[in-house]
């Protein structure tokens, strides 16, 4: 593995547990019975458990980035197995989200997800 | 209109498409506010006395800007103001203003004038003429007397869309479009608000940079040979792009479907903006412009106006559709090309004749399409002061003008409709276009230029296509005048004619029908229209649908384009086959997701037909009289009591009614002829027999016949 998950530079706390691109929604299939997709690609980062630095920090760079669409992410490259990282740039960060419950000690959060929308050149 | 090059072609369907789209609500500057001095002001003012001037000066201010009246200096929401009207003119002192009667003036009132016009109608005025009490007075804009503006005419002045951009970015200007009625020369003046260069006498200019963020005008003045001139404005709204800077476009919002339908004449969608927002006036000018990726190419595509394909939509908020939702804190409003705005302003009824030396306002120099539709939007309205507008049709000669106290757009598109068979339609960028309808149009079938060559990798889904079994219309009659202007002298002559379509014999499906009242210049042409017509309404293929794949932002309403259409049998439910069969555009239907920036298009296709000449029809010849003469008139005989003392001679008096005018005297025969008379018989034992067969001039009927004898004497 070569980098790490990180936005706008900075280190996450936490790494997610797991991360995944997320399926393009056919827009339709043309005439040639090509699929029509989308330009924009989201990749989805989620942690089973979280520790309370850590969502805090998701949610800063949320509320930083709000009304303004360029945040940089850095990600696992779309399509290569060697799980190497890259930048994307101009990418939007949708609110995390979280389970209903935290657990009684430490205030540790389960079940958090953040999704990484507008990702260009994929 | 936009028609691609082959590079561009291959962009368009490029797989890997996105847009950003931004909303731009221009807000126009305050360039001039004081109050009204004036003790005895009251409504209807068209003269306002002014002091206190606390912004800009009398100079700021142009015609036809925008004032808003205001209550108190502290009312500063331009949502309170208390009423509305247009600048006519200023002085150091006063501003004279359009008519009025719906703003109830008072000392104090504070008045702002803002860098912007608004559609609205201009109002004729007819007064009586002082000096014969059987004449009336025309003027325009309440006060404008004519002098010789129909025999000058003017300038369609075109200058592209309304414009919003980001800091840094250049904009092009240029007069694409421009026209003088006349055939005038034309010099130009430009002045470019907020630019790098702050002005040019070039026809086009070219590209203008915009580095400082705000709101500004752009004014095109077309001066033509006689020293008139024709003015126009285009609005600028300069942005820092979201990330570098704080004045970023309108954020938070969405929009529905932006549709274009040439029936309607112009598009329309609905706009949602969430958070806090500024105050927004009814009618503001919207701009929604775009960034446009094909693949890695960052290029925007399309747009009728060279060089400005990154504004996708020019028009206005529709009067009265704003609506706050103050629970979940958006503001709704629903947005129209100017076409719509035009539907709510309404004018008044006018009427203008053609003559070679015109001497009042109703009367325009050799009158044709344009020149008819130049005088109603130059002095009727404010249109051509914040739009484009072109007639693509032939500029035929035209006797008579008229229009019937209707929204501006109706009145227009009446006329267009019923003398020319044409339709008036705004492009997505704002520009009006008079255009004759594909239906009537000769050799439709390639008489457009192709936009779009479509095969299946165009579209998504299947495309829906009607397929015509049975004639629409049966037999169609055409009727029209061609109007000679008579070589500049008199007052021309008018000549009618008629055609059929099929021919002699009707089809036998479908209805009969009679289009009447059409402007034209002969009997050829008006039988290939009949023609044309008849084809149109039988086409086998009237309505295809079809969603296209990607931002194929150069198809548009209008101005009329092809689109070529290859279907093969498999590729629709009916098995349907078409290899190059043009259609044209109906309606447009953009859908925008700002998720993923998809941007795609629907389409609402007619089949473009070439119809067969039709036959031309005999105009029946108009009987003498106009055809209400009465036929001969046997008089009876009529038995005269006997005078038996010899007096020889009988003489009759007619007594009849012309035309409700009563004979002062009872001894004429005016407006008879006598076709026989038959000599007295008698005396007989009950007198004179006369008979008399008289005919009466075409125009008068005989009312009653009267018979007096007058005993004279022989020899006197």
């Amino acid at each position: 593995m070569s980098g790490s998950y990180q936005i706008n530079g900075t280190e996450l706390i936490d790494q997610p547990t797991m991360g995944r691109w997320v399926p393009k929604e056919i827009l339709g299939v043309a005439g040639s019975a090509q699929p029509v997709y989308p330009a924009l690609r989201s990749f989805e980062m989620s942690w089973s458990l979280i520790s309370p630095d850590c969502y805090n920090q998701l949610q800063t760079f949320y509320n930083n980035a709000s009304g303004i669409s360029n945040v940089t992410v850095s990600l696992p490259i779309y399509g290569n197995l060697a799980f190497v990282f890259q930048n994307y740039s101009g990418c939007v960060l949708q609110e995390p989200s979280f389970g209903d419950e935290y657990f009684a000690q430490e205030g540790y959060v389960p079940n958090v997800r953040l999704i990484v929308t507008k990702i260009t050149n994929q | 209109m936009t028609i691609l090059n082959s590079n561009d072609l291959n962009l368009i369907r490029s797989k890997q498409q996105r847009t950003e789209m931004f909303l731009s609500i221009y807000v126009p500057r305050l360039i001039f506010e004081a109050q009204v001095n004036d003790v005895s002001i009251a409504k209807d003012a068209r003269v306002i006395t002014y002091d206190n001037v606390t912004v800009g000066s009398y100079t700021d201010i142009f015609a036809n800007a925008q004032m808003l009246v205001f209550q108190n200096a502290s009312d500063t929401n331009i949502v309170s103001a208390i009423g509305s009207i247009r600048v006519r003119s200023a002085t150091p002192t006063q501003i004279t203003i359009a008519e009025n009667s719906h703003i109830n003036w008072a000392d104090g009132y504070i008045i702002r004038v803002y860098n912007y016009v608004d559609v609205e109608a201009i109002y004729p005025r007819i007064v009586g003429d002082p000096a014969d009490i059987e004449n009336v007075i025309f003027y325009k804009d309440y006060d404008l007397a004519y002098t010789n503006q129909n025999e000058i005419l003017g300038t369609f002045a075109c200058a592209g869309p309304h414009r919003a951009a980001f800091r840094g970015e250049q904009l092009y200007w240029g007069s694409s479009g421009t026209y003088n009625v006349a055939g005038s020369a034309m010099t130009y003046s430009w002045i470019f608000e907020g630019g790098s260069i702050t002005g040019s006498t070039s026809a086009n200019p070219g590209y203008v940079t915009y580095n400082t963020p705000g709101h500004y005008k752009t004014t095109l003045q077309v001066t033509n040979a006689s020293g008139t001139y024709d003015s126009t404005y285009r609005f600028v709204s300069i942005y820092d792009r979201p990330g570098y800077g704080p004045d970023t476009p309108i954020k938070n919002w969405e929009i529905s479907e932006l549709t274009g339908s040439r029936a309607g004449g112009g598009y329309t969608a609905s706009i949602k903006i969430r958070g806090t927002i500024p105050a927004i006036p009814d009618n503001a000018l919207v701009v929604i412009f775009t960034d446009d990726w094909y693949n890695d190419t960052n290029v925007s595509l399309g747009g009728n106006f060279p060089n400005s394909s990154k504004i996708f939509f020019v028009g206005y908020i529709t009067k009265g559709s704003l609506s706050y939702n103050y629970h979940d804190n958006y503001v709704e409003f629903s947005i129209g090309s100017i076409a719509e705005s035009m539907k709510n302003a309404e004018g008044f009824a006018i009427s203008c004749e053609s003559s070679a030396t015109p001497a009042t306002w109703f009367q325009i120099k050799d009158m044709s399409v344009q020149r008819a539709l130049y005088h109603y939007l130059k002095w009727h309205s404010t249109i051509l002061s914040v739009a484009d507008f072109q007639y693509t049709g032939d500029d035929r000669p035209h006797q008579y003008f008229d229009t019937d106290r209707n929204s501006l757009f109706d009145s227009m598109n009446n006329f267009l409709s019923s003398a020319l068979m044409a339709e008036l339609v705004t492009d997505r960028q704002g520009k009006l276009w008079a255009e004759i309808s594909p239906k009537i149009t000769a050799n439709a079938r390639t008489a457009f230029p192709t936009a779009l060559d479509m095969g299946k990798d165009d579209w998504i889904e299947t495309p829906s296509i009607d397929d015509r079994q049975l004639k629409e219309t049966s037999f169609l009659e055409l009727g029209g005048i061609r109007f000679n202007q008579g070589g500049g002298g008199g007052t021309g002559t008018a000549t009618a004619f008629l055609s059929n379509a099929p021919g002699t014999t009707p089809s036998y499906r479908g209805k009969a029908r009679v289009i009447e009242g059409l402007i034209i210049t002969g009997q050829e042409q008006l039988n290939q229209m009949s023609g044309d017509v008849f084809a149109y309404e039988n086409s086998k293929y009237p309505i295809l649908d079809v969603r296209l794949r990607g931002n194929y932002n150069h198809l548009d309403i209008a101005p009329l384009e092809s689109v070529l259409v290859d279907l093969s049998a498999d590729e629709n439910p009916r098995g349907i086959s078409l290899t190059n069969e043009p259609f044209h555009i109906n309606t447009v239907s953009w859908a925008y997701n700002s998720q993923d920036q998809s941007k795609l298009c629907s389409l609402n296709l007619s089949q473009l037909t070439n119809g067969i000449a039709g036959d031309s029809i005999p105009v029946p010849v108009v009987p003498e009289g106009g055809g209400f003469g009465q036929p001969s008139v046997n008089i009876p005989q009529i038995s005269i009591g006997g005078v038996g003392n010899g007096f020889g001679v009988m003489s009759y008096a007619w007594v009849y009614h012309q035309g409700g005018i009563f004979p002062s005297t009872h001894s004429e025969f005016r407006g008879l002829t006598i076709t026989e008379t038959s000599e007295q018989t008698g005396p007989s034992l009950y007198g004179y027999t006369f008979k008399v067969r008289v005919s009466p001039t075409p125009g008068l009927y005989i009312a009653g016949i009267s018979i007096r004898s007058t005993a004279v004497q022989d020899g006197a």
